[in-house]
């Protein structure tokens, strides 16, 4: 009898050291999987929600601000200049608030001539070397017509599908946007001869 | 030799890519040990064989900065290419560009931002007065006939700095063992010089 109530004892004890065990290796396994989760967000995919109303009617349709449009953002190859096309979407770091991001339209590559807008002092500019010519598909965007080109290191993702209103689920389009004043008026490659 | 099971490889494969992730997030967030090289900093790193520590904790995205650190940017005017340059102006600062043979790019399209214009006829220079835009920084090397910089391309964003260098290692190609390290930073006092002190005064005087 007694033997018997003593086995009871130790294997409550060793039950319990058995589950703190398995806790604390559970919770370390599981902290060592951040890094790569983070490695994924930071360099593969992720789920970004547009906040503001830059790109609207593309992305956040509502004016209200209520309803806030989530989208895919692939980030594998971001970083690669030759990969873009003309009319993407894309996620950059805002030049003026390094803190800061914003999504616009690809306008215009590099050596590429293009017509301002308003807030712009020129009239047309050449997009330098591994820049892009960036705007929102919203009329009040600021864009590079307030902070000029923007070079290709400020690219984090490209805004790939619209995940959230189910409804709008799909790519977001590379057509639209704003009325196509902002045009490529022409190549001048020869002015950055060693630009590719 | 024995021969293993899967879980075995598939137990070793998944520590190893969590062990590259960590080190990976530790040395883009955190710090870095990066090989320099160029002709651009000469007198504070060497072309070849210097080391830098980087401080990116503190400093990534330009957070922090001040003028006269010595910073790693990402060169706007390429996508993979990172440059070690010193910082000249900060955000609102008024800066003077010496005339490369090109323009500066970024910088030529805001007359906002473009303060006057000088002609230095004794030197025979044409320069212009740039205000820094916000959250942009004016990056020069310290071997100004050897280095593109802010001339060249106008501001830099904050958003492309990397970090901010510390310390210094230098480990030549012929070295048997690194040298001490050395503290590379802030050499440049603030000074209470305006923008008034710069400025020509009359047209010109010719």
């Amino acid at each position: 009898m007694s033997s018997i109530s003593s086995r009871f004892a130790c294997r409550r004890l060793r039950s319990t050291r058995a589950t703190f065990r398995y806790t604390a290796k559970t919770v370390l396994i599981g902290l060592s999987w951040v890094p790569v989760v983070a490695y994924v967000a930071n360099h593969v995919v992720w789920i970004g929600v547009i906040d503001g109303s830059s790109m609207t009617p593309t992305l956040n349709p509502e004016t209200n601000g209520l309803a806030k449009d989530v989208t895919l953002l692939w980030k594998l190859n971001a970083k690669n200049y030759s990969s873009y096309k003309r009319g993407e979407v894309i996620v950059l770091r805002n030049p003026r608030d390094p803190e800061g991001t914003v999504v616009k339209r690809i306008i215009a590559f590099e050596g590429e001539e293009v017509r301002t807008r308003f807030p712009y002092p020129e009239s047309t500019v050449i997009v330098p070397p591994r820049h892009f010519w960036v705007e929102g598909d919203n009329i009040h965007s600021i864009d590079s017509n307030t902070y000029g080109p923007i070079p290709i290191g400020l690219v984090t993702a490209r805004v790939q599908t619209i995940v959230f209103p189910l409804g709008r689920w799909g790519s977001v389009p590379t057509a639209g946007g704003r009325d196509p004043r902002s045009v490529v008026v022409g190549l001048s490659y020869s002015r950055y001869p060693n630009s590719t | 030799m024995a021969t293993r099971g899967f879980r075995y490889y598939t137990s070793n494969a998944s520590k190893f890519i969590r062990a590259v992730a960590a080190v990976h997030l530790l040395h883009t967030y955190v710090l870095e040990f990066a090989i320099t090289g160029g002709l651009s900093m000469l007198p504070t790193l060497h072309t070849v064989g210097d080391h830098v520590f980087l401080d990116k904790y503190n400093h990534r995205l330009g957070r922090d900065i001040k003028v006269g650190d010595v910073i790693v940017t990402s060169k706007p005017t390429e996508e993979h290419t990172r440059i070690c340059k010193r910082v000249a102006g900060l955000p609102g600062d008024i800066v003077y560009c010496d005339a490369m043979p090109k323009a500066p790019m970024r910088a030529a399209g805001m007359p906002d931002d473009l303060v006057g214009l000088s002609t230095d006829v004794t030197n025979g220079r044409t320069g212009k007065y740039i205000k820094i835009p916000e959250g942009h920084i004016w990056i020069l090397g310290d071997n100004g006939m050897a280095s593109l910089d802010s001339r060249e391309y106008g501001p830099v964003p904050k958003a492309l700095v990397v970090g901010k260098v510390l310390w210094a290692v230098y480990w030549g190609p012929f070295d048997w063992l690194p040298s001490w390290p050395r503290q590379i930073g802030s050499n440049i006092e603030a000074t209470d010089l305006s923008i008034a002190d710069f400025l020509p005064t009359t047209p010109s005087r010719r």
